[in-house]
């Protein structure tokens, strides 16, 4: 990609093609940033793609002083527009407000079909990952750290562990379920992954 | 910020539970963004961690339509997040058990040989048949003694349960080290499970985050995404195990709309076990 200073430059000097490219390589991050955020793909989506908007618009009126630092621009504008979002309410209660009978259009908080789908899959994968586990203690250590959100040490102490088998246990994990999920992926053919949003590049640019 | 920072401070897992400062958090959002690799790793962390959660909160759930106690006590997401982990943790190796037993029954059936023919002397294949079957035997009945084990844990967690030892806790701003006198536990042996009540002056965080830690400030519990009820009380049913005599205290910590906490209250307390 190019740097983030000349990508501002080309961007302030009208070439289209490189506000593309902005939202093609940050998408990605400031989408899952967003969703950390938000807790709410919709929600996320409208940000998304309120802040490339906001994002180009400042950027082709010079509005960024410190163009090399672009990303954490763009990182702070959508943080800024998801508490700004939090802030003034829900957006299903800004319709509500606006037009009650209109409220039934707001975004659905609630996931939709094909994220419930990939929950149970995610969910399939895992307890795979944990079926596969030998030892009852080995799954004793994954709920503590990602349920319970122990620290390591503790959980090395009551269970006895040194951290070279908790790391490795993790590790192992980890790989087994990014395996299984490029596995998956690969199902689903070379296309994007289906949990990531598709996206007009235009769109956010107009 | 650069990978071997990263490494260095834990810094990706930090930052899904929650645990970096805002100029930490900022800079690493700043990198991520713009780094394949860490938000690989992000997405792959994250999918993974939330798939244990599903995994724990169906088992969870499927304990809630079974056990009035869990029905009666864990019905908001926040509080059913340990009893998720604890009915997952019991229920797999239950699990695994029953299977282990069934193939190992298996294995005993297909070890044992047909009725003997009358032959006076046993031949060296008998007699290694009959070894065999006897170490399967063995096996056998030391699963069954683990199942038998595992059974009655498992009964002791989905049965009904009366007279549960319930505290409402006193919050104190400002403790000044002899507070937790107001909040006395006493715990008699056979109470598996203690109730503790925090009643909030005033809801004003979508959602809260509750720690119990020792006098030394050692992390006994926590649990984040908490509501208060109607009557603006969290109610959190622990194992009394988290409990051995000695102080602690319960902070009450509430989500900004920044994203941040701040703490609302402190219980401290002092629980006593008799025997």
């Amino acid at each position: 990609m190019t740097a983030p200073a000349d990508l501002a430059g080309r961007i302030r000097s009208g070439e289209t093609a490189a506000e593309d490219e902005l939202i093609r390589h940050f998408s990605r991050g400031i989408t899952f940033l967003l969703r950390r955020v938000t807790r709410d793909p919709a929600l996320a989506e409208d940000l998304h793609q309120e802040t490339f908007r906001l994002a180009i618009e400042k950027i082709r009126r010079g509005e960024i002083r410190e163009p090399e630092k672009l990303p954490g621009f763009l990182t702070s504008l959508a943080r800024n527009l998801a508490t700004e979002d939090a802030r003034r309410g829900t957006r299903r209660d800004k319709w509500h407000d606006r037009d009650p009978e209109r409220a039934e259009q707001a975004p659905d908080p609630e996931p939709g079909q094909l994220s419930a789908l990939l929950r149970k899959e995610r969910a399939a994968l895992v307890r795979q990952v944990i079926g596969e586990l030998e030892q009852d203690r080995d799954r004793q250590l994954l709920f503590r750290y990602y349920i319970a959100e122990e620290e390591k040490e503790q959980i090395c102490h009551d269970l006895a562990l040194d951290q070279v088998h908790f790391n490795r246990v993790l590790f192992r994990a980890r790989q087994r379920y990014k395996d299984l999920y490029e596995r998956r992926q690969h199902g689903f053919g070379a296309g994007p992954p289906p949990d990531r949003p598709r996206r007009e590049h235009g769109a956010a640019a107009e | 910020m650069d990978h071997a920072y990263i490494e260095e401070h834990d810094v990706i897992r930090r930052y899904l539970v929650d645990r970096l400062g805002a100029d930490e958090r900022t800079r690493f959002e700043a990198h991520y963004v713009d780094c394949d690799q860490c938000l690989e790793r992000l997405e792959l962390e994250e999918g993974f961690r939330e798939g244990i959660r599903e995994v724990a909160a169906a088992g969870a759930a499927r304990a809630i339509e079974r056990g009035l106690f869990l029905r009666l006590l864990l019905s908001r997401s926040g509080r059913a997040l340990l009893a998720a982990a604890l009915a997952v943790v019991v229920a797999l190796p239950v699990g695994i058990l029953l299977m282990r037993n069934r193939e190992l029954a298996r294995q005993l059936a297909a070890a044992t040989p047909p009725p003997p023919l009358p032959e006076p002397a046993s031949t060296k294949e008998d007699q290694q048949a009959r070894q065999e079957r006897d170490r399967l035997a063995s096996e056998l009945e030391q699963e069954r003694r683990a199942r038998t084990v595992a059974e009655e844990r498992l009964a002791r967690a989905e049965s009904p349960r009366v007279n549960l030892p319930v505290f409402l806790l006193a919050a104190v701003r400002g403790d000044d080290g002899t507070s937790e006198d107001l909040n006395q536990l006493v715990l008699t042996p056979g109470e598996d499970w203690v109730v503790l009540a925090v009643e909030l002056a005033l809801v004003e965080h979508a959602s809260y985050r509750a720690t119990l830690r020792t006098a030394a400030g050692r992390r006994t519990w926590s649990g984040d995404g908490l509501r208060p009820d109607e009557r603006d009380t969290l109610t959190l049913a622990l194992p009394s195990k988290l409990l051995p005599s000695g102080r602690y205290s319960l902070e009450v910590e509430g989500r900004t709309a920044a994203g941040r906490w701040e703490p609302v209250t402190t219980s401290p307390l002092r629980v006593e076990r008799r025997e």
